[in-house]
């Protein structure tokens, strides 16, 4: 007797139908769920590392490509970034010494002539004219002891007969041994003081145009230079009697909002208009006027002392006001 | 996405899977396809007289949790991925079970007959065993695996026409072999015998 093909087929169907123990289902299923535990944290992993990976290989190259395309926050960035190569203003413009692939004799030389007047021409841009640079080495008597303690050659200056008192300077001399040196340059106008620096390095962000240059040249230039101060606290209160002005003095610069001109500040005579401008004319001598305060109010303060800043636009009690009744 | 929605008809063994197993989003979809799977898988490893059947479920099951978000396809497609792969276990197995017997040079102990077998048709699976490798996986995978032709030839590797010609001379030895259903079997364990002698 030979079976049918669907009861062999009914025999093998019954085969897939095998009863599975609940324990044993139930420790598959744990270690099912324990392997896909494993790999979901494996997963999370390394997702994690390919999301830091893919950061710091993508935030520096976007923030390169934002550089490159200007679209910075501050516009002060949006500026074209210059090359790599140290620009030393004075003197020849340096050549660019780069390799650049050097297919040819010819090629190089090109390349490096165009190198060549792209510096020439940023040099143009960003350096200092020359009538604005000013040297960076202190003077001598920057040097040396503070210049309230006067140097005998310095008294006998001839020059230095008007002794302006202004506002600033009693200002300045409040300050004590505070004392700033300028850089000296006889024959260039003391009033610039803020040139720029005369060697532009790596990624300096040099100015879109010549006028925006200049404009920023005029700037710096209208900014005040620093004041002169007097170390010597006992020679504050009579410095008319004093020798006058030292060099320092007639090398310091207007009060602010001062002419800008050479003129205004070349000779010490020069001062006085612009000290009687800014200071408050004082009361005559003998009438206390209502800024002349400074005794009654501090009745115990040492006459020869001066006063505060606010309170010296008269001249202090004993000292004639030279800017008034001086001359 | 995975489909395993669809099981949810299928799973009418009974038997509950254990509450501490963590019900995650993936976690009921998981027991539900263990549930369907589970009793054919088991059948599809003993018929092959595999030991360490139901090893070899659960191996197939931690496969099957490890790469269940990489499925995509319709529960046809996960019967047909399950299947492969059992086929690929079970072929392991063997190699693995070659290996082992050259090692120890001697058969290993008799298993004794245990009542877990009692659903087993021993008769049938001795039957089986008298099929070559080939004739034997492709009525295996059609029939306890309830694979169409299509699936069984993408798992095995040849053509359906090639799998229609083992399934049909594999079907005929059965049938001569067999006893007729009213016909009484007079062993309940089937006889320890050796591994396949080739894994395909």
């Amino acid at each position: 007797v030979v079976v049918k093909h669907d009861d062999v087929i009914g025999r093998l169907r019954s085969l897939s139908r095998q009863s599975v123990d609940d324990r044993v289902a139930s420790a598959h299923l744990d270690r099912a769920a324990a392997a896909a535990a494993v790999r979901a944290g494996s997963h999370q992993r390394a997702a994690l590392v390919a999301a830091a990976c893919l950061a710091a290989v993508a935030l520096p190259a976007a923030g390169i490509v934002l550089a490159r395309a200007g679209h910075g926050s501050d516009p002060a960035r949006n500026q074209p970034v210059l090359p790599a190569v140290e620009w030393s203003c004075p003197g020849e413009a340096p050549v660019i010494a780069a390799d650049r692939g050097g297919d040819t004799i010819a090629a190089g030389a090109a390349d490096r002539q165009a190198g060549s007047d792209e510096l020439v021409q940023g040099r143009a841009v960003t350096c200092p004219r020359p009538e604005d640079v000013v040297d960076s080495t202190p003077p001598a008597e920057c040097l040396g002891p503070p210049s309230g303690t006067a140097t005998p050659a310095e008294s006998a200056d001839p020059k230095a007969k008007v002794v302006p008192s202004t506002k600033a300077d009693g200002a300045a001399t409040q300050g004590g041994a505070r004392r700033e040196c300028r850089p000296a340059t006889s024959n260039t106008p003391t009033t610039v003081t803020g040139a720029p620096p005369t060697s532009t390095t790596v990624g300096l962000h040099a100015p879109a145009s010549a006028a925006e240059a200049d404009s920023a040249r005029a700037s710096t230039a209208t900014q005040p230079g620093p004041q002169m101060t007097v170390a010597n606290p006992s020679n504050n209160g009579d410095r008319s009697a004093d020798n006058g002005p030292t060099p320092a003095d007639a090398e310091a610069g207007p009060p602010p909002g001062a002419s800008n001109s050479a003129a205004d500040v070349d000779h010490p005579s020069d001062h006085l208009p612009a000290a009687e401008d800014e200071a408050e004319p004082g009361p005559p001598p003998g009438v206390p006027g209502p800024t002349n305060t400074v005794p009654a109010a501090d009745p115990g303060r040492d006459p020869a002392m001066p006063g505060p800043p606010e309170d010296v636009s008269g001249p202090p009690e004993g000292v004639p006001d030279q800017a008034a009744g001086g001359r | 996405m995975t489909e395993l929605t669809a099981f949810g008809g299928l799973a009418e063994q009974g038997w509950r899977v254990a509450e501490h197993v963590d019900t995650t989003e993936w976690s009921p979809a998981l027991a539900e396809s263990y549930r369907t799977f589970a009793p054919a898988l088991l059948g599809y490893f003993r018929s092959h007289r595999v030991d360490q059947a139901e090893d070899l479920v659960g191996d197939v099951f931690v496969s099957v949790a490890r790469n269940l978000r990489r499925f995509h396809g319709d529960p046809d497609d996960f019967r047909r991925w399950v299947f492969a792969i059992a086929h690929r276990r079970r072929v392991d197995h063997v190699r693995r079970w070659r290996v082992r017997r050259r090692v120890v040079a001697e058969d290993p102990p008799e298993r004794p007959c245990v009542d877990d077998r009692r659903d087993l048709d021993i008769d049938l699976v001795a039957a089986l065993g008298e099929l070559t490798p080939r004739q034997r996986e492709v009525v295996i995978l059609r029939f306890v695996a309830d694979l169409p032709l299509e699936d069984v030839a993408r798992i095995i590797g040849r053509r359906v026409g090639a799998v229609k010609a083992l399934q049909a001379r594999a079907l005929d030895h059965l049938a001569q072999r067999l006893d007729p259903p009213n016909a009484t079997t007079t062993t309940r364990c089937a006889p320890r015998r050796p591994q396949p002698a080739s894994a395909d």
